[in-house]
């Protein structure tokens, strides 16, 4: 069984067989941070290019809304300046991840990948974690570009950063389950395409709702988009929010804590 | 790190029983699996088997045959239909996280390794494994060294060429060792020198403790490293055992094995032949012993006029036991996979 030769081998005495079971929440942190160091390491040459993409993204859509509305009044503009930094945290969260999921499985490591010993929901907060930084930046960039182009006062309070981690939430989790349910990766593709030309174009983000026919207003009040563009709206400026800001927080917390159960439930459960 | 003066855990757990026990009973026990995909397909079908602690136990089987399925059952990644998967005392169906927290793992696909340097990959999993920083240094400078690819360890994983990434590969599989581990065609595109090295390296850990399972399509390569096999075909086992007991069934056959010019076609094969199967330039085929006269005298003709290069005549390998298995129906390239297609 056990050859004499091992017995001896120094090297056999350096790293004994690891047979002890990890678990908590120090296993999972650990994990998190090393998957975090993966991702970033590994992106290495892409990641400084595609912060620089997303940045000149952001700052281009708050430019291009200023040529589809020409002159708008203060309140459309704030309402174009805030909705320019929903865009991209709802892009990230809808399209970026689910991407990598995609890609994973197109060029054959999603299988190495997911066979590491890191708990499922580490491996995904990574995942979010770094591509936030490749996100998030561009979102500022928007709203200064938007701020500056429109001309309009931000009041920012510090609420907005519960606000932008509930809206990158929410897109990052609904994102990261189709990535990981939809078995075809192709197929991932066209569903987030699809999604977030839905949430850009038939979504109350940039302009109110009360422009959308009766039916798609009352579906949207059940639906993530309008409120992430309301706690950005409300967090990001004075006054422009009618009411309290509370049942909009509301809505984005119980869509949170449901998509990440569903993530949860998607990503380890065994076909 | 533990320092070349600790005890040997080796002598450690034999003093500790309850070491001893979590480590030399940590078999992998594959019982009566079964694996139908929504589909219908039955990819995996009564499959039995065990790979204990210390042994080399191969997976053998064509393209399509369960193998992968099979494996990605051990990793929590495929739910078992029916059947039962343990690792030692672990219900692995149970415990999909324990699973993977056991078991190292090099599947066949691409490593994510872009642009992580080959260093950093192995490190890296090493740190995931749960290893300390110091000791996962100290063997992956181990590893490197063994394994001679230290000139590499720098270069990020896109600039290695596919011989040297699996190595990496591999490399990242063995770096912390664990009760269970899982190669999955190891040896593809590694240099014949490197080769040698890397079959020293498993059977090192299997000396370890460790229970290995090697997934391979390369018969020859299997037959000198493997302790048992289990030859997979259409989702079953066809046949278990040391390659010796495998091989007994073709006792009093021969093996013929001649080899033609690249694209050049066969010539017919005389009937008291097997039907010849065909790797790129080789081609084989089994006889029986009394019938070798008259197959020298064939072959030698042949091979006079220039229709083989070269012939070899000897003793049967497991690569006839497994033709035989498998069923010469099947394509070679399935059967034996794209390595060894030259």
């Amino acid at each position: 069984m056990v050859s004499a030769t091992a017995i001896g081998d120094r090297s056999a005495a350096a790293t004994p067989l690891a047979t002890e079971l990890r678990g908590g929440p120090g296993y999972w942190f650990h994990t998190y941070l090393l998957m975090v160091r993966w991702e970033l390491l590994n992106q290495r040459l892409l990641l400084p290019m595609m912060v620089v993409l997303q940045i000149l993204l952001g700052a281009g859509m708050a430019l291009g809304f200023g040529l589809l509305i020409d002159d708008p009044t203060p309140t459309e503009a704030a309402f174009l300046a805030t909705g320019a930094t929903v865009f991209p945290m709802m892009t990230l969260g809808l399209t970026m991840l689910p991407q990598v999921v995609a890609d994973q499985k197109l060029n054959g490591t999603y299988e190495y990948v997911f066979g590491l010993p890191v708990p499922r929901m580490a491996m995904y907060f990574a995942g979010l974690t770094v591509w936030s930084v490749v996100g998030l930046p561009s979102a500022a960039v928007a709203l200064g570009v938007a701020a500056w182009r429109f001309e309009i006062d931000l009041a920012i309070s510090p609420f907005v950063l519960l606000a932008a981690f509930l809206v990158i939430s929410v897109a990052s989790a609904i994102g990261y389950a189709i990535g990981h349910g939809v078995s075809n990766p192709r197929m991932t593709n066209v569903i987030t395409q699809v999604l977030i030309f839905v949430v850009i174009l038939f979504s109350p983000v940039s302009f109110p709702a009360e422009r959308l026919p009766g039916w798609l207003q009352a579906t949207h009040e059940w639906l993530p988009p309008e409120h992430a563009a309301n706690v950005m709206r409300g967090t990001l400026t004075d006054g422009l929010v009618e009411g309290s800001l509370v049942p909009s927080f509301a809505v984005l917390t119980v869509w949170a804590l449901g998509s990440w159960a569903l993530t949860a439930w998607v990503i380890t459960r065994r076909r | 790190m533990l320092s070349a003066l600790a005890p040997d855990p080796l002598e450690e757990a034999r003093s500790s029983g309850i070491a001893a026990e979590r480590r030399w009973d940590a078999a992998l026990r594959v019982g009566h699996l079964e694996k139908v995909y929504a589909s219908g397909t039955r990819a995996n079908d009564d499959i039995s088997l065990t790979a204990e602690p210390g042994e080399v136990f191969g997976l053998l089987g064509p393209n399509g045959a369960g193998k992968t399925t099979l494996v990605s059952q051990v990793m929590g990644l495929l739910r078992p239909t029916r059947g039962s998967l343990h690792l030692g005392e672990i219900d692995l169906i149970e415990r999909p996280g324990a699973a993977r927290q056991l078991t190292a793992y090099l599947p066949q696909g691409e490593l994510p390794i872009e642009s992580l340097r080959a260093r950093e990959a192995v490190e890296l999993v090493g740190r995931i494994h749960g290893g300390d920083a110091a000791a996962v240094r100290t063997r992956a400078d181990e590893l490197f060294r063994t394994l001679e690819v230290e000139q590499w360890e720098d270069e990020m994983g896109a600039q290695l060429s596919g011989g040297v990434k699996r190595l990496v590969g591999f490399m990242m599989a063995a770096v912390m060792p664990r009760p269970l581990v899982i190669l999955d065609e190891p040896t593809n595109d590694v240099d014949p020198l490197r080769r040698r090295l890397l079959w020293q390296e498993i059977r090192s850990l299997a000396d370890r403790g460790s229970a290995v399972l090697l997934v391979t399509h390369n018969v020859l390569e299997a037959e000198r490293a493997v302790d048992r096999l289990a030859v997979i075909n259409e989702g079953r086992v066809v046949a278990q055992g040391t390659p010796a007991a495998l091989k007994s069934g073709d006792r009093g056959r021969l093996r013929i094995e001649v080899t033609v010019e690249p694209r050049a076609d066969l010539p017919a094969f005389p009937p008291y032949l097997a039907e010849p199967v065909r790797v790129g330039r080789r081609a084989f085929s089994t006889l029986l012993e009394t019938d070798a006269p008259r197959a020298l005298e064939w072959v030698r003709d042949l091979t006079a006029d220039g229709s083989f290069e070269e012939f070899e005549l000897g003793a049967t390998s497991l690569e006839d036991t497994y033709v035989r298995l498998v069923g010469r129906g099947t394509d070679a390239e399935a059967l034996f996979g794209e390595a060894t297609g030259g």
